[in-house]
């Protein structure tokens, strides 16, 4: 099944570059986890192999999916995770080995992410990288990190949420497609707007 | 704070939140259904572009067809042939069937003055020697180089029709061809 599938799939990929969908991007990260990730994934491109799959996906889904929950709510974070995975699953010659699996698929959330946000238009994509969210109203110091991390403007959430996952600046910079300088200082801000937030009780 | 406490503190969030195991049924289940071809169809909106150029093919093709209904060189069709010409230029008519308008020199008085009986439309198909006429219905017009000459002298023709032109041809009430008026316009 596995040659015959691949076969069809080269369709399949230039359908979804021609629409502007996701493509892999040029990512720095790679790692000698990276590369058994990358073999797992060629193992289940070639043979089907579920087991390839399950074990990938359970080194990787939680990482993504609590990702997708900063920059969302639970029900748009489990959709987006279920999505980016189904699509690995339908297509999976959309990733070429390059050591950066876990990036391609933080790219592919993101993307998907932004798609729902638009879609919806429930939360704000901001680029705002100075201020709180709701400097206007009163901050809420909290004791729990993830609200307070959720507090963030989405691009400062966004940048320190990938910075934990081990992302380089420059995988960032191409997971959210802006300039590294930029991801510096989202980063900067996020620091210093958590530091304010976040009051860990002792 | 430092860096390694925001780091210790988002591992320990992100243990808090685990993806739904419901997720991971669902990706795996997917991977378990056997090859299937609806996965490597188009999308709804690739059918969708392909339904339209399908319609648009069918409509030029149509349209196409309709263009080219007055058939100049048809031997499938019986065509009556009507010729309009001078008395000194009669053609040889032993190999078929003609109808012939011959013209006289008070004709050719009279060009300016001729008043419109009837007309039908025709596409030009040929321009070479005589010049030949198709109607609608298909049937053949021939009219000889010198009444066309005298019909643009007169400027009643136009000096720069081309073969696939479409035309109103005006006739007198002796069914003489007084008149040809170019039409932008698909007539038949």
């Amino acid at each position: 099944m596995g040659i015959a599938r691949l076969g069809f799939l080269t369709s399949i990929k230039n359908r979804l570059t021609a629409a502007g969908q996701e493509t892999a991007p040029t990512l720095a990260q790679s790692s000698p986890a990276a590369s058994s990730w990358d073999s797992l994934l060629q193992r289940y491109q070639t043979t089907g192999d579920n087991r390839a799959l399950e074990a990938l996906y359970d080194e990787h889904a939680n990482r993504l999916y609590y990702y997708l929950l900063v920059m969302s709510d639970p029900n748009t974070a489990a959709d987006v995770t279920q999505k980016v995975w189904l699509k690995l699953v339908e297509s999976p010659h959309l990733y070429k080995a390059q050591g950066q699996f876990q990036a391609w698929l933080f790219t592919v959330g993101h993307r998907m992410l932004i798609d729902e946000i638009r879609r919806d238009k429930r939360w704000t994509y901001d680029d705002d990288v100075e201020s709180l969210p709701d400097e206007h109203q009163e901050l809420r110091h909290c004791d729990d990190f993830h609200q307070a991390l959720k507090q963030l403007p989405f691009a400062q959430r966004e940048a320190f949420s990938l910075q934990q996952e081990d992302f380089s600046l420059q995988d960032i910079a191409t997971i959210c497609n802006v300039p590294v300088e930029t991801v510096k200082t989202r980063l900067r801000y996020a620091r210093d707007n958590l530091r304010k937030l976040w009051k860990p009780s002792a | 704070m430092n860096d390694n406490e925001f780091k210790q503190a988002y591992e320990q969030s992100k243990q808090q939140y685990p993806a739904p195991g419901r997720i991971k049924r669902q990706v795996i289940n997917q991977a378990k259904q056997p090859f299937s071809w609806q996965n490597y169809l188009p999308g709804k909106e690739w059918m969708a572009l392909c339904g339209a150029l399908c319609c648009l093919v069918v409509i030029y093709a149509m349209n196409t067809f309709t263009q080219q209904s007055p058939v100049a060189h048809s031997d499938a069709l019986e065509v009556a042939v009507a010729y309009h010409g001078y008395e000194d230029e009669l053609p040889d008519t032993s190999q078929y069937q003609q109808q012939l308008t011959v013209y006289n020199k008070a004709y050719k008085d009279k060009l300016a003055t001729l008043t419109a009986f009837h007309s039908k439309h025709a596409m030009l198909a040929k321009h070479e020697g005589n010049w030949l006429f198709t109607d609608c219905n298909n049937q053949k017009i021939t009219v000889s180089p010198q009444l066309m000459q005298d019909l643009m002298l007169h400027k009643r023709a136009d000096a720069e029709l081309m073969a696939g032109n479409f035309v109103e041809l005006v006739f007198d009430d002796q069914g003489r061809l007084i008149q040809i008026t170019q039409s932008r316009k698909h007539l038949c």
